[in-house]
């Protein structure tokens, strides 16, 4: 028995006993980890990149794109908030000869870091006048240094009207008549940082405005504005992304009354929430919301999540929203819903402001393929520039296809893929 | 077969000696390899082109040092701490997960170790390993205090993990180290819909912290989910003026922020910034070297204010002007811009300086700038404007941060000089209000009606209809 024993032990102890290399120090992966930055399978539809407007210098900061036919020429322009010229500029398009040249213009200086331009006639005089959030300070910043401006439209040029200051940082304001009293009122978010609001303001004329308070707040990104509940009066909506993560739907009752109502939020409060844009998604008839959520703009390190992407809040009827992720993208930071494809039902582009751009071929942008059913697919359309914020979809050069333009704000490293505005021309499947 | 009784046999005696020979060969062979595998790691070297010159050199040479004491078959695990905390504030979080694991290897229940793994696991949207490392890190934790942070962060984790039930477990401590984490804790259990709970952590954390805006605005909406819109409201009320936030965790960013300050560029600008008091010369070549490393707005301003104290303000000037166009405009850039142009004797930029100031953001110490300036421009009328504004400006900054009596001082000083400035009796309204005086209150309000019936918010301090 000993002896047995002493020849097993002889045997084995080699076997069980010898080092058989490296300790492995890394546990399995996460499987949330795969996700990170990254790129995606290059779009079917082709796109054509050019830059409108001045080459970029330094890091630029544009805020906030909008296509539009601004001057009724019958060729979209662009309009855009530049946080680094504090300045609003209307990129005028004009085609001879067929080649295109975007005309700068400038709207209105010394605002500084202009959030968002809307552009709206505001004293119903038949031209465009532009309304314009004033954020001041595009990091964190608690104090009462936001306005509103209106850009008034006139013979002698674009005059200037504060039509509300005294607030904290302003984030967005979005044009209707809430009343009904005929005249153009104000959705506004005040943004601020530990102070904020969503309000409404009631035009009085002469450029007055007066000012309620309907949700306090810190941290409204985007109020847009539409019918949500389809009885024939402007509602609001309004993404809240600081304290809290959550999605308001303030409800028309007439007379410059509203009622509250929350219609989303989550327990992740490093979600990001990043804007909020009104959109009928489906198709169905009734006005849906997209959430891009990825603002991770808080540490010194920017690290795309895996909770980043984009949410859809799909009207259900009667104050009702249905939540669905449609995609996840690092570092979301904007949304525009369009026809990219031209087959009839709405895509999404998103773009983002921290993919790892560090590793090349992580997409700045990207667009959702809606199979009609509401189910999408990712497709990447670019890599460059890179730390994209800002979104509009329209089409250009009236060829009938959807075309992109985008704002780049290169606060965050790296600096080697840089752009100012950007322009992704569709040139349709297959071609370029 | 062999008697158990009897002696060993020859061969049990060579079997014996073959299994003492094969302990000694194995421990032998183990030690030897546990040393090859840390051999045979390499020191992750991520792009550090990308930071400032300095900074990047001075993480190189730090990679160099832990590479060579290595290849020594040594291994000071202060060093894996050190790279991997400075390749995490410098955004490399690949390679500072590598080293903090290296790090571990030695010190398995080292919490700072753990805690910073956590951090960067965090980051990296690890969430589930980041909460098993805070949890370990908790279990580790030298004292309550470590532990209840620890603990902070596995919460936090919880909730990017939509597990708020577990959230509620892991916040439920008692935490006199870390407000934080009841102030967490009663959000979540107000989004659950527990109110009971909920208000009584707001409460007990209302006694130390009565005007605290985040924590009023969390009173208020318990207080509106349970119904009492009186409370609510009054709650609200108090948001709009209340000076600070609450005390929250901040230890990610002042963690990462503090060991971006130990290299490079960014150490330059502190070094800078206390040798100043000093060596004003040395100071001022210390922030040039290290701007020109590394430019950001910040130091930009702060070497700025350099030379304007030190007399040079044409260097202020060229460096501002630099800064407004790579960065824009700023009303504190603005202010000493015009600053430094008026010590030039350039008067009209000083003023356009100025002006452009106030249209970014109005402040009173501008507006007494500019009513200094104006006689000089033979424009005296103008300097009585800004008198007033600045006297109304700085009562409204007064108010603002709850220097109540001197902010009815500067605002009375402001509508004295001009009656129909609304602005300003709407602020005496509001700084009475907060003193409790009704009656003051109620005659500034009403003379603000008088001057603007539409003043934005007069409405909603006087009853409807006056």
């Amino acid at each position: 028995m000993r002896l047995a024993v002493l020849l097993i032990l002889a045997i084995a102890l080699p076997l069980v006993a010898l080092p058989r290399g490296a300790e492995e120090t890394t546990p399995p992966e996460d499987p949330s980890s795969l996700f990170g930055g990254a790129g995606y399978p290059a779009s079917p539809v082709q796109f054509a990149r050019s830059q409108i407007g001045p080459d970029p210098y330094f890091w630029p900061q544009i805020c906030n794109v909008t296509i539009v036919d601004f001057d009724g020429d019958g060729l979209q322009d662009v309009v855009a908030c530049d946080g680094q010229r504090d300045a609003v500029l209307w990129y005028r398009q004009q085609v001879a000869d067929g080649t295109t040249t975007w005309d700068e213009q400038v709207l209105g200086t010394d605002l500084a870091t202009p959030a968002h331009a809307t552009v709206v006639d505001i004293d119903a005089d038949g031209d465009k006048d532009v309304v314009v959030s004033v954020l001041v300070n595009i990091m964190p910043d608690d104090r009462a240094i936001g306005s509103v401006v209106v850009l008034e439209n006139t013979a002698a040029g674009f005059e200037r009207h504060t039509v509300l200051d005294d607030v904290h940082r302003v984030a967005d304001a979005q044009p209707a008549d809430f009343d009904g009293d005929g005249d153009v009122d104000l959705a506004v978010a005040v943004f601020g940082y530990q102070h904020g609001q969503v309000m409404y303001l009631e035009n009085r004329g002469n450029w007055r405005f007066r000012r309620h308070d309907l949700l306090v707040a810190p941290g409204t990104i985007h109020v847009p504005v539409a019918d949500y509940d389809g009885d024939g009066d402007p509602d609001i909506a309004a993404v809240v992304s600081q304290d809290e993560e959550e999605v308001w739907g303030f409800e028309n009752l007439g007379n410059g009354e509203f009622r509250n109502r929350r219609l989303w939020f989550t327990h992740n409060h490093d979600i990001g929430g990043a804007g909020l844009v009104s959109t009928d998604l489906d198709g169905d008839g009734d006005t849906d919301l997209l959430l891009p959520v990825g603002d991770n703009f808080e540490f010194s390190i920017s690290f795309p999540q895996p909770y980043h992407g984009c949410l859809w809040l799909e009207n259900q009827g009667d104050w009702q929203f249905a939540t669905r992720r449609i995609a996840k993208f690092g570092g979301t930071y904007a949304a525009a819903p369009g026809d990219v494809d031209g087959d009839g039902d709405q895509d999404v582009v998103l773009v983002s402001m921290f993919n790892e751009f560090d590793k090349p071929g992580n997409g700045s942008i990207v667009w959702l393929e809606n199979n009609g059913a509401q189910e999408f697919k990712m497709w990447q359309i670019d890599d460059t520039p890179t730390h994209l914020v800002t979104v509009a979809c329209g089409d250009l050069d009236g060829d009938g296809r959807t075309d992109i333009v985008a704002g780049g704000l290169h606060i965050p490293r790296p600096h080697d893929r840089i752009g100012r505005i950007t322009a992704w021309r569709n040139v349709g499947q297959g071609a370029r | 077969m062999t008697n158990p009784k009897a002696g060993w046999s020859l061969i049990e005696r060579v079997l014996v000696g073959i299994i003492v020979i094969e302990l000694i060969v194995v421990g032998y062979l183990r030690i030897r390899s546990d040393e090859a595998v840390e051999l045979e790691v390499t020191v992750p070297r991520p792009a550090l082109e990308q930071i400032d010159t300095l900074a990047a050199a001075e993480i190189g040479a730090l990679c160099d040092r832990v590479q060579e004491a290595l290849e020594q078959g040594l291994e000071p695990p202060g060093d894996w701490a050190e790279l991997a905390d400075a390749y995490l504030a410098f955004g490399f979080l690949e390679a500072a997960e590598a080293c903090y694991r290296r790090g571990l290897v030695r010190r398995p229940d080292n919490y700072r170790l753990n805690k910073h793994l956590g951090f960067c696991l965090d980051a990296r949207g690890k969430t589930n390993e980041a909460i098993a490392v805070f949890e370990h890190a908790a279990r580790v934790g030298a004292d309550k205090k470590q532990r209840v942070e620890a603990r902070y962060h596995v919460g936090q984790n919880l909730l990017q993990a939509l597990r708020p039930a577990d959230a509620v477990q892991v916040f439920d401590v008692e935490a006199p180290h870390y407000v934080g984490v009841h102030f967490q804790l009663a959000k979540v259990l107000l989004r659950l819909n527990r109110l009971a709970e909920a208000k009584a952590y707001t409460d007990s954390m209302a006694r130390d912290f009565p005007q605290v805006a985040n924590l009023l605005l969390l009173r208020a909406r318990i207080e509106e989910a349970l119904e009492n819109d009186e409370g609510a409201r009054d709650l609200r009320d108090r948001v709009a003026w209340a000076p600070i936030s609450m005390p929250l965790d901040g230890g990610i960013a002042r963690f990462l922020e503090g060991t971006r300050d130990r290299y490079g560029a960014w150490r330059g600008f502190q070094e800078a910034a206390r040798l100043f008091q000093r060596d004003r010369s040395a100071a001022i070549a210390l922030m040039e070297k290290s701007l020109a490393a590394e430019w950001h707005v910040d130091p930009a301003m702060q070497l700025a204010i350099m030379y304007h104290q030190e007399q040079r303000p044409a260097d202020a000037v060229a460096l501002l002007e630099l800064a407004q166009q790579r960065w824009g405009g700023a009303p504190r850039r603005d202010e000493l811009l015009g600053e430094s142009h008026r010590r030039l004797g350039n008067l009209p930029q000083a003023r356009a300086s100025w002006e452009r100031s106030l249209r970014l953001r109005p402040t009173a110490s501008v507006h007494r700038k500019l009513a200094a300036l104006f006689p000089q421009l033979k424009e005296p009328e103008l300097a009585q404007h800004h008198r007033t504004q600045a006297d109304y400006r700085q009562g409204v900054e007064h108010y603002r941060a709850g220097r109540l009596p001197e902010a009815a001082a500067s605002l009375s000083a402001a509508v004295k000089s001009d009656q129909q400035l609304a602005d300003a009796w709407f602020y005496l309204g509001e700084a009475q209000r907060a003193r409790g005086d009704a009656a003051a209150a109620e005659h500034a309000y009403r003379q603000c009606h008088a001057a603007d019936a539409e003043h934005p918010r007069i409405h909603s301090r006087l009853p409807a209809g006056q």
